[in-house]
């Protein structure tokens, strides 16, 4: 029995882009921290049910892999293990910490340089999709719009965990806060933060 | 060989060598018996090396986005310290400092910084470089012990031989004394002989 329902399998099945190696590898990493091999093996099986087969070994950083690979990862892994949102917010946190794109971000030394940054970057992990980052410096306030991109519930609360993680380097407040805002086109998706 | 065959064996080439870059990097890394982390402008760690997980007790996973001045005891002595003006015109600065590690156990480190810049010169925060001065620390304060005990030991020396000294030239001065009246009760007793 598969654990992603046929119209979801048909609507991931239509998703467009590619995600880069080294995103994908760092993602598993977090499962193996929280379930050890074991635990990323049972995800693996699915995705290979899904027809979506790819080993954790086999990943190669510099290659970019179907978008599906990220999406399904990050489904299947709430589900099997029933995590809970802000488990998947703590994934997406790990996401930001590990990955070696942004070790070498020395540039990000404040929120200015995040905005003009923004779009960049996410050129660096999906090949579908754009990303731009606006901010208030005065009220505070500052959005990030993600267009052209197919984005489920489980992706928003990881994104809101990476979005958190890269901000909390250039603004340390105890009141930073990035919330996922349900927009009407399901193909922009937008990220409120606050600090 | 076309130009798309030159430009994709190019980019094989530049993967390849971003490759071997990221596991010398990784390797020399983990090879690396000093501990060491970078921190952007604000002080906040960015990464760390296994030599600082060790040391600090600290996961990298738990180090990143962690300010550095919280794993010190004198933080407002690291808040100056990394301050720009601090190191201007100067390639480091070595100072000791207290490590407080995961495990709050006190260590005293000997903690080197310095500055990094971009390819434009702008200031984009520090390496900080941190040793364990524990060893040194002990023998330091046993060395210092040492001599403050022997310094103690030679003043009371000093002490008995000044009490003797005054001691023995009270003794010789009664000596002159007596001498001198013997030799006046002598001289007296001749005259009284004289007399006679």
């Amino acid at each position: 029995m598969l654990m992603v329902s046929k119209q979801d399998i048909e609507k991931t099945k239509r998703m467009e882009g590619e995600i880069i190696g080294s995103s994908l590898k760092a993602d598993r990493e977090f499962i193996i921290e929280k379930k050890g091999r074991e635990g990323l093996r049972k995800v693996e099986k699915e995705m290979e049910k899904l027809g979506y087969a790819l080993k954790y070994e086999e990943i190669d950083k510099y290659k970019w892999y179907p978008v599906q690979q990220d999406f399904l990862s990050l489904l299947l892994a709430q589900k099997i293990f029933n995590w809970s949102d802000e488990t998947i917010r703590e994934w997406g946190r790990w996401g930001a910490k590990t990955n070696f794109i942004i070790k070498l971000m020395a540039r990000l030394v404040s929120k200015k340089t995040i905005a003009s940054f923004a779009s960049k970057s996410w050129r660096k992990y999906y090949t579908r999709g754009t990303m731009e980052y606006k901010l208030d410096d005065e009220k505070r306030v500052g959005t990030a719009i993600i267009k052209d991109f197919t984005i489920y519930p489980v992706h928003l609360h990881y994104l809101e965990g990476y979005f958190y993680q890269i901000l909390s380097l250039v603004e340390p407040s105890p009141n930073l806060k990035v919330k996922g805002v349900e927009t009407k086109d399901s193909n922009v998706h937008r990220f409120e933060v606050t600090w | 060989m076309n130009d798309r065959g030159k430009t994709e064996n190019l980019l094989k080439m530049a993967v390849e060598d971003l490759k071997d870059i990221e596991i010398y990097v990784q390797e020399y890394s983990t090879f690396l018996p000093l501990a060491v982390c970078t921190i952007n402008p604000l002080g906040i760690i960015l990464n760390s090396n296994q030599a600082f997980q060790k040391l600090t007790g600290y996961k990298e996973i738990e180090a990143i986005g962690k300010k550095m001045k919280d794993l010190f005891l004198n933080k407002e002595n690291f808040k100056d310290l990394i301050k720009e003006k601090t190191l201007k015109g100067k390639s480091s600065l070595t100072r000791k400092m207290t490590l407080l590690t995961k495990e709050e156990k006190k260590m005293p480190v000997s903690m080197a910084i310095s500055i990094r810049r971009d390819e434009e010169d702008n200031f984009i925060g520090h390496f900080i470089a941190l040793s364990d001065i524990t060893a040194f620390e002990d023998l330091r304060k046993n060395l210092e012990k040492k001599v403050k005990e022997r310094t103690k030991q030679l003043q009371e020396r000093v002490d008995e031989l000044e009490k003797f000294r005054r001691l023995t030239e009270g003794r010789e001065l009664k000596m002159v004394e007596l001498k001198e009246e013997i030799k006046k009760l002598k001289e007296e007793l001749e005259k009284q002989k004289g007399r006679k």
